[in-house]
């Protein structure tokens, strides 16, 4: 049942620091939902990953949206993967580089979400090359293969925190609804907990099935 | 922020003002007040201030600056003033969102912005387009499925 607001609400993401796993332990992590990848040169119907603006360029990077369970366990070299493109946050003006980050703003004195479309992605302190911000931009959406994704080469494993925070973002996205961290949280715990195949490590709020 | 870092910043609205802030600290805080500055004081002693939106407007169409750090500042200060009215120590908040670059000059550091918008509560937000928003409840029930999904795909046809 929908429930009025008590007041405030929930930050839209969490601590920038803890929202990748750092180098050293991402080997034990299984690609996921939420990890950034080098952008593959095309999609699954051959099609490149080129920006269509006044001066096309390949695509930096791209962030795993399909479900977790189709990336770790039951993809083949063929299957699609969806990703969502990734883009520099630093080159954007400084209020609207400042709103992706807080994920919303004040117009008029009213906390109104802000560009609902994207996802603030902090930089990757062990990446050369994604040091910077970044966002992930929901609407240039595309099907790659899941080879191409792996020899491209995954940038950063996301954290679970980060990733409920992820999908809680995507969700507003897709639908529009506000759910609490808690809500998604709770959700993911109850599905990783009754995964007796789940990979990696699991989250400390998802006991291990029983 | 080291008291050289806090002294640049106070420093920097001196200059967007156009006057010393320590020749006249009182015409600033009566300036500022309701008007969304927030003072900052470190045992009893002002240190600084985070001033409202429009009182800095109007400081930096007077003193014609649009210097980065300030257009990144005006950026970013309306979740500085957000973060601490609820509940950040003004002076912690700062020490979070700016950084001393070479040479003494002060930045913004923008993943330190966003640890702070991570901490800080969002007043009662309506959508994108000013719309309402719908909020809702959905509970987790505990439950074993006996592992993934391993139902085989490939064999479905296009």
């Amino acid at each position: 049942m929908a429930t009025q607001t008590a007041g405030v609400d929930e930050p839209w993401y969490t601590d920038p620091a803890t929202t990748w796993v750092p180098a050293c332990a991402a080997s034990g992590r299984p690609f996921r939902y939420g990890d950034l990848f080098v952008a593959p040169p095309a999609d699954a119907d051959g099609q490149p990953l080129i920006s269509t603006g006044k001066t096309p360029t390949p695509w930096d990077a791209v962030l795993v949206i399909s479900p977790s369970c189709d990336v770790v366990s039951k993809a083949g070299a063929d299957d699609a993967i969806h990703v969502t493109r990734v883009k520099d946050l630093t080159t954007q003006s400084q209020p609207q580089r400042a709103a992706v980050t807080a994920g919303w703003k004040l117009v008029d004195g009213q906390a109104r979400v802000a560009f609902a479309s994207f996802a603030y992605l902090p930089g990757v302190a062990d990446s050369a090359a994604h040091k910077h911000d970044m966002y992930a931009d929901f609407r240039q959406v595309r099907r790659v293969r899941y080879e191409d994704l792996a020899a491209a080469g995954r940038i950063a494993a996301m954290e679970h925190d980060a990733r409920v925070a992820l999908i809680r973002r995507e969700l507003h996205y897709k639908y529009r609804w506000i759910l609490s961290m808690d809500d998604v949280r709770g959700l993911e715990a109850a599905r990783i907990s009754g995964d007796g195949n789940y990979l990696g490590p699991r989250p400390a709020w998802a006991a291990g099935a029983t | 922020m080291t008291a050289t870092a806090l002294a640049r910043f106070a420093t920097s609205i001196d200059e967007v003002q156009g006057e010393k802030m320590n020749k006249a600290p009182a015409s600033v805080v009566a300036s500022a007040q309701g008007r969304g500055a927030v003072e900052i004081r470190r045992y009893s002693k002002t240190m600084g201030y985070v001033l409202g939106s429009d009182l800095v407007d109007d400081l930096v169409t007077k003193a014609g600056e649009h210097d980065e750090f300030i257009n990144d500042y005006l950026a970013c200060r309306p979740y500085l003033q957000a973060a601490v009215r609820s509940g950040v120590d003004p002076l912690a908040a700062l020490e979070t969102l700016l950084v001393v670059e070479a040479e003494g000059h002060l930045a913004v550091n923008w993943q330190g912005l966003a640890g702070l918008m991570s901490r800080t509560p969002i007043p009662a937000m309506v959508g994108e387009h000013g719309e309402g928003l719908g909020r809702g409840r959905l509970r987790a029930e505990a439950a074993s499925f006996g592992g993934a999904d391993d139902d085989d795909y490939s064999s479905f046809e296009d």
